[in-house]
């Protein structure tokens, strides 16, 4: 599941350039698979420039005592033509510093839709991938959406954007595919804002087991 | 650890209950449910903290006392959106 969040990162392609992005400002969301498991899922703003964006992902999943709780945050490049993944970082609650995900992690590729799948340098990109418009309800509230499909190598990710969503944009996603972790749904739960980094890439260390092991791909 | 989680996890349900906020919308415009972190991280407690560290009386205290001070911030704005009603 991990590696799906992965490619959560998406939101951002939406208006890159366009839409102003507020430190600490973010979204919360609960994500369900198939098998009825459930996390809860936050991404937030961590860094703004002209140059770069900075975003973070919290996730927590697991009963009440076993509960699993996982940052990973990403520096985009926004200088070129088109969106750049610069660099990765992930903390667990059983890890004492931030460890540094190496290229062998950033670049990595899922059997379905990737990260690059969802890079747009113009709004025309994604307009292709257009369903319609309609208004949805989500645990956040119920309002007029955009609708959009995009696919890869079987698996379907139907995705429901607003400009009233925030930074993120995502009110609603479900994938579905041919493996298990290619089957889930996400919806918005809340808006953030004010939050703060959990991870401080400068107290970063080198990638140890135990950051591999979040990292790792799961049994599909 | 054990204790330490337990509290970890009702900070986080009170703050998630204290920051969620439901603003009905009374027309075409939308309104989500927002949260204002306040500058905390999203988890709610483990900033800075050592995971690997038992929490201390000391520090079961302060939690308990910050606790206090939400339901205060709670029922404080509770008591503005009365109002704001009202008028």
């Amino acid at each position: 599941m991990n590696r799906n969040l992965f490619f959560l990162i998406f939101f951002f392609f939406k208006n890159a350039f366009a839409v102003d992005y507020v430190i600490g400002s973010g979204s919360e969301f609960k994500m369900t698979t198939n098998k009825g498991e459930s996390a809860d899922l936050s991404i937030y703003i961590t860094d703004s420039s002209f140059t770069k964006l900075g975003v973070e992902y919290f996730f927590s999943a697991g009963g009440s005592f076993l509960k699993t709780e996982v940052w990973q945050q990403f520096h985009l490049g926004l200088g070129g033509s088109r969106l750049t993944l610069d660099d990765g970082y992930i903390l667990s609650d059983d890890m004492k510093r931030p460890e540094i995900m190496n290229k062998e992690f950033i670049a990595s590729k899922s059997d379905g839709v990737n990260v690059e799948d969802f890079f747009y340098s113009k709004s025309s990109d994604i307009e292709k991938f257009k369903i319609g418009e309609e208004k949805i309800e989500v645990p956040a509230g119920t309002l007029l959406t955009t609708h959009y499909k995009k696919a890869n190598n079987g698996q379907i990710v139907d995705f429901w954007v607003s400009d009233k969503a925030g930074a993120i944009g995502l009110v609603k996603l479900i994938s579905s595919g041919r493996t298990a972790n290619q089957n889930y749904r996400i919806e918005l739960m809340s808006l953030l804002k004010n939050v703060k980094a959990k991870i401080n890439p400068t107290e970063a260390v080198p990638l140890t087991e135990k950051g591999k092991f979040f990292l790792r791909p799961r049994s599909k | 650890m054990f204790f330490r989680k337990i509290l970890i996890i009702c900070l986080f349900f009170l703050l998630s209950t204290i920051f969620s906020i439901t603003l009905a919308s009374d027309n075409d415009e939308t309104i989500l449910k927002s949260k204002d972190m306040q500058n905390q991280n999203v988890s709610g407690l483990t900033s800075g903290s050592n995971n690997n560290e038992s929490i201390s009386p000391e520090q079961a205290l302060e939690i308990q006392k910050q606790m206090a001070t939400f339901k205060e911030k709670q029922l404080e704005a509770l008591k503005e959106l009365e109002d704001l009603d009202k008028e």
